[in-house]
């Protein structure tokens, strides 16, 4: 796995989104941002979830009712993607065949399942060899206290996504490196 | 021998129903149309209801799977739940933050009195226009016994 760059969600995303410096900064963990107090406040509801997984292998009541069977709670996995390209993930639950994604904040459940994290996340499953045909997404509003849930079936045509989604972004990452001696 | 069609079992032939499109439009012209169209309108409630059938099935096992289900996303259809309308509402017996509220004073045209403006002065009030609103075709089965409403001159 020598000189391969390795490629999560959040790094490809803010590299999408214009944020190449915040991007590189986030890739050698320097010049940290000071968290805002809505990533404080995910950061402390993601760890009541996590607490909860692995003492009750249960949802906390407040944020979903959905019945658990096997869950392990944020689950690491860097697979090979390609020659340049390892590709990272955390994913927050696997309960095979069925992964789970926790958001907080104000965007619904709809709006992840629109994006291009879940079709990474299959990805990602289908390299490292975990079972998965589906991702719920559950969503807690903690200034609402509403939760709404969006259910993603895997697929063809997700993995072509995430592929697609990699393949454009990942290359002008490579050229940057090279350029830049980022090696 | 030409085996018998299974019960229950819908089969579409899409040419028929371009014909019968075709044939519809012809109502102008003649009276035979209407069974074409009547057709159709059938087929499209038949249509219509097994899609609201299939909405409540879905809605069924996504609220089974939690309470808060708000949709599914397939390899070619998608399923969401949508609201529509204001976000947030006011109650007024709060000190609400003034930035988060906004006083809205709009003008509306009373349609009932330019009609009796236009009845009283023979003309149009000033500053007041005919919207050119865009008629939609609306293709419904006249019930037995109802009599197709007719308006008078004066629109009653």
């Amino acid at each position: 796995m020598a000189n391969k760059i390795r490629l999560s969600y959040t790094f490809m995303e803010m590299w999408r989104r214009g944020k190449i410096k915040e991007a590189i900064d986030m890739y050698y963990h320097r010049n940290q941002i000071e968290p805002t107090p809505q990533m404080i406040a995910g950061k402390q509801l993601h760890e009541e979830l996590e607490a909860s997984v692995k003492n009750t292998k249960a949802w906390p009541t407040r944020f979903s009712s959905i019945k658990l069977n096997n869950p392990i709670s944020e689950v690491i996995k860097v697979v090979d993607y390609n020659d340049e390209f390892l590709l990272k993930g955390v994913i927050d639950i696997v309960d095979s065949p069925t992964i789970y994604e926790f958001k907080t904040g104000l965007a619904t459940s709809d709006k992840y399942a629109r994006e291009y994290q879940v079709p990474i996340y299959f990805l990602l499953c289908e390299l490292a060899e975990i079972e998965c045909e589906k991702a719920i997404i559950v969503h807690h509003n903690q200034y609402t206290g509403i939760n709404d849930v969006s259910l993603v079936w895997n697929g063809k045509r997700q993995i072509e996504r995430a592929r697609n989604y990699i393949d454009s972004i990942g290359s002008d990452i490579y050229n940057y490196f090279e350029s830049q001696s980022l090696w | 021998m030409r085996a018998k069609a299974p019960k229950n079992q819908l089969v579409i032939d899409l040419d028929s129903i371009r014909i019968m499109a075709s044939e519809g439009g012809k109502l102008v012209f003649t009276p035979k149309a209407e069974d074409a169209i009547i057709k159709l309108l059938q087929l499209q409630e038949l249509i219509e209801n097994q899609i609201k059938s299939v909405k409540e099935q879905i809605a069924t096992a996504g609220q089974a799977i939690d309470p808060n289900f708000k949709g599914v996303v397939g390899e070619n259809v998608k399923a969401i739940f949508r609201s529509y309308g204001e976000k947030y509402g006011y109650d007024n017996n709060f000190n609400t933050p003034a930035e988060v509220l906004k006083t809205v004073t709009w003008i509306k045209v009373n349609g009932a009195a330019v009609d009796a403006y236009i009845k009283e002065h023979g003309v149009m009030p000033i500053g007041i226009y005919a919207k050119d609103r865009d008629p939609q075709l609306s293709l419904t089965v006249v019930e037995n016994n109802e009599i197709p409403f007719l308006p008078n001159a004066y629109g009653k």
